[in-house]
């Protein structure tokens, strides 16, 4: 009798307590419900340039895509990965790194060529428009066909050249601190295509002028105190267009989403080049 | 070669004789190959132009979504300032055919009493591409030097320039 | 053939999404392909890469060291021949030279200012038009032949303004005064 009346007062007291859980459980989830709730979407428009290579006839169009800002990372490129992920699987980008290092995402953002990746996204409510790099064939939506662009930094032997037959790597190049110093601001360079394709003179000539990306890296192995073809290098630059249809309208240097300066490396390359002034001699011979 | 390949046909003929029946003679296909030698061409090789124009890919938008900035709009405008200046060359030199004697023309124009202001308005007008083209041409050989390349100093001096040349023009009109 | 490039063109991946297995690669590029020396730079490889010092194929071991010294270059040669580099040296001379010679000239005008005026003048300009020309009338939307007639029209304006601005200096007035005069027409009597 007494194990009876136990066992019913503990029945009841569990279901209360079950209950009152349940009450809590849900107090707690109507709270959050409203704290959602009262987060308001906060949507700015994505206007963007397609085009489908399946279906060519169709012309390039620019398809608006809203977004909210307050489920979305910073930068352009969370956008536009938002998009493809919920609204459109089909548009089509190059991405990699996600932090401005591999030069992938470049893209005309707002009027300007920059990396998407470290491009924060304005939060006022206007359009932002993204363009693939300008002047470049399209092969999809954001996406430039850029090997014109690999084939100039081909072109100007992006690697040391020495005199001699001696193997490569059973020699130490010595480099001084100052000569190492002049490669600053060069050799950061990602290739990201930015500069080039915000120069108009690139633009009108893409095919036989290299553009600042190239011209500076031409420019980096020339002043490398270590490469000793120097002569061989700039004469094959004295062309009218390789490097002389530079008229330093300084977009490159404006654009650049690394903060270098390939207007300030084509300058001094045009000095070079032209006979005007010739490459310090390096500060510290290599170990023989 | 033709010899063997005809026997081989022959061969493949007797058999077919033996495994299929006479109306079946009739649907064995026996096919002659004609074995040319030709000289090996190249591949045909297409620029990076003609490659994308053959496959129809559009050029991405450049002037009108390009956002206009100093440094462009400066550099358009010093080269189009000096075609301005090339041609009042170009005029001058026509003229020099047709007008014999300038200070005669210079006279009959000024016997026209046009009002002073006009002449101010299109001094102003006509001299502000060559003070322009003037400042911004001592920026480019600041340039070609190697000087000023750092984008706060091409900015400045883009503004400085702007300045001069605005004053400068003012200057000579009156 | 052109056609064919269009469909084969469609159906490759894109170059940045994988490299692709030499098994997928055009006939054409993977005999390049089957030598550690050459990378496979791109997939849309329809250039014949001009080699120069191709890996015969009877060298089976190579050291990377050799690979990157035989590296194959192409040399894309369209840039055009000449040395512009003392022309490009000439035009900052006259321009600089340009800034002291106008006003001067025109302070004290006189026949040899006049025709270092002329002369430089119409050497800039040639110059500055030519550079105009070359940029904007491309062979790609013009063609050959019109673009190359562009820059000898270019000579011809130049020699027609130095012709006239000579005739200005010594069958008339004189350059600096011509200018003068003009730009004083108000205040002539």
């Amino acid at each position: 009798m007494a194990a009876v009346a136990e066992s019913l007062i503990f029945r009841t007291c569990k279901l209360s307590l079950n209950q009152v859980r349940n009450v809590q459980s849900t107090a707690v989830q109507a709270a959050a419900a409203a704290a959602k709730k009262e987060k308001p979407e906060k949507l700015k428009t994505f206007a963007v340039y397609r085009w489908n290579p399946d279906k060519p006839e169709q012309k390039p169009t620019l398809q608006e895509y809203e977004v909210d800002l307050n489920s979305c990372g910073p930068m352009v490129l969370d956008a536009l990965i938002k998009i493809k992920n919920e609204i459109d699987p089909t548009l089509t980008f190059r991405r990699s790194c996600r932090e401005g290092i591999c030069g992938s995402c470049a893209m005309n953002i707002g009027g300007v060529n920059t990396l998407a990746c470290i491009t924060e996204i304005d939060q006022n409510p206007s359009k932002l428009k993204i363009y693939p790099l300008p002047h470049m064939y399209v092969i999809k939506d954001l996406v430039p066909d850029l090997n014109n662009f690999y084939e100039q930094y081909r072109s100007i032997q992006p690697y040391l050249q020495r005199e001699g037959d001696k193997p490569a790597g059973e020699v130490q190049l010595l480099q001084s601190v100052e000569d190492r110093q002049k490669l600053d601001g060069l050799y950061e360079c990602i290739l990201c295509a930015c500069c080039s394709t915000s120069c108009p003179s690139y633009w009108w000539n893409g095919n036989r002028y290299l553009g600042p990306a190239v011209l500076m890296q031409a420019y980096r192995w020339v002043i490398d105190s270590r490469d000793q073809k120097t002569q061989e290098r700039l004469e094959r630059l004295k062309d009218p267009f390789s490097v002389f249809r530079c008229h330093t309208i300084l977009n490159c240097t404006k654009t650049c989403p690394k903060g270098l300066n390939p207007a300030r490396a084509i300058a001094e390359m045009k000095k070079l080049v032209s006979g005007i002034q010739k490459r310090e001699e390096p500060k510290m011979a290599a170990s023989a | 070669m033709s010899i063997l390949r005809s026997t081989c046909v022959l061969g493949r003929f007797a058999m077919d004789m033996r495994s299929h029946s006479l109306s079946k003679l009739w649907s064995t296909q026996i096919r002659v190959v004609n074995m040319k030698i030709k000289k090996a061409e190249p591949p045909e090789e297409y620029t990076y132009e003609e490659r994308n124009m053959i496959a129809g890919r559009p050029i991405a938008p450049y002037l009108t979504v390009y956002a206009p900035q100093l440094t462009s709009m400066m550099s358009i405008s010093h080269r189009f300032a000096g075609m301005i200046l090339s041609g009042y060359a170009f005029l001058l030199a026509t003229t020099s055919f047709y007008i014999s004697d300038m200070a005669e023309f210079a006279c009959k124009i000024g016997s026209y009493g046009i009002p002073s202001f006009i002449f101010f308005f299109f001094k102003l007008i006509f001299g502000f591409p060559a003070v322009y083209h003037l400042c911004n041409g001592v920026r480019h050989l600041v340039w070609d030097l190697g000087k000023a390349l750092t984008l706060k100093e091409v900015y400045l001096g883009g503004y400085i320039t702007l300045a001069v040349a605005g004053l400068l023009t003012l200057f000579i009109a009156i | 053939m052109r056609l064919g490039c269009a469909k084969v063109l469609k159906s490759i991946q894109h170059p940045c999404s994988s490299q692709l297995p030499t098994s997928l690669t055009r006939g054409k590029t993977s005999s390049l392909l089957k030598y550690p020396a050459v990378s496979s730079v791109s997939c849309l490889n329809f250039h014949k890469i001009s080699n120069e010092k191709r890996i015969a194929p009877s060298e089976p071991k190579v050291k990377l060291t050799d690979a990157v010294r035989h590296f194959s270059i192409t040399q894309p040669k369209l840039s055009g021949h000449g040395d512009h580099s003392k022309l490009w040296v000439y035009e900052r001379y006259v321009s600089a030279a340009l800034l002291g010679i106008v006003p001067l000239g025109l302070m004290m005008p006189n026949i040899l200012f006049d025709l270092l005026i002329a002369v430089a003048s119409v050497m800039h300009m040639h110059w500055g038009i030519e550079a105009i020309v070359i940029d904007y009338i491309r062979p790609i939307i013009f063609g050959n032949l019109i673009s190359k007639l562009a820059v000898y029209f270019v000579y011809l304006l130049s020699i027609f303004t130095l012709v006239g601005l000579l005739n200005l200096t010594f069958n008339n007035c004189g350059l600096a005064n011509s200018i003068k005069l003009l730009w004083r027409i108000n205040k002539q009597e």
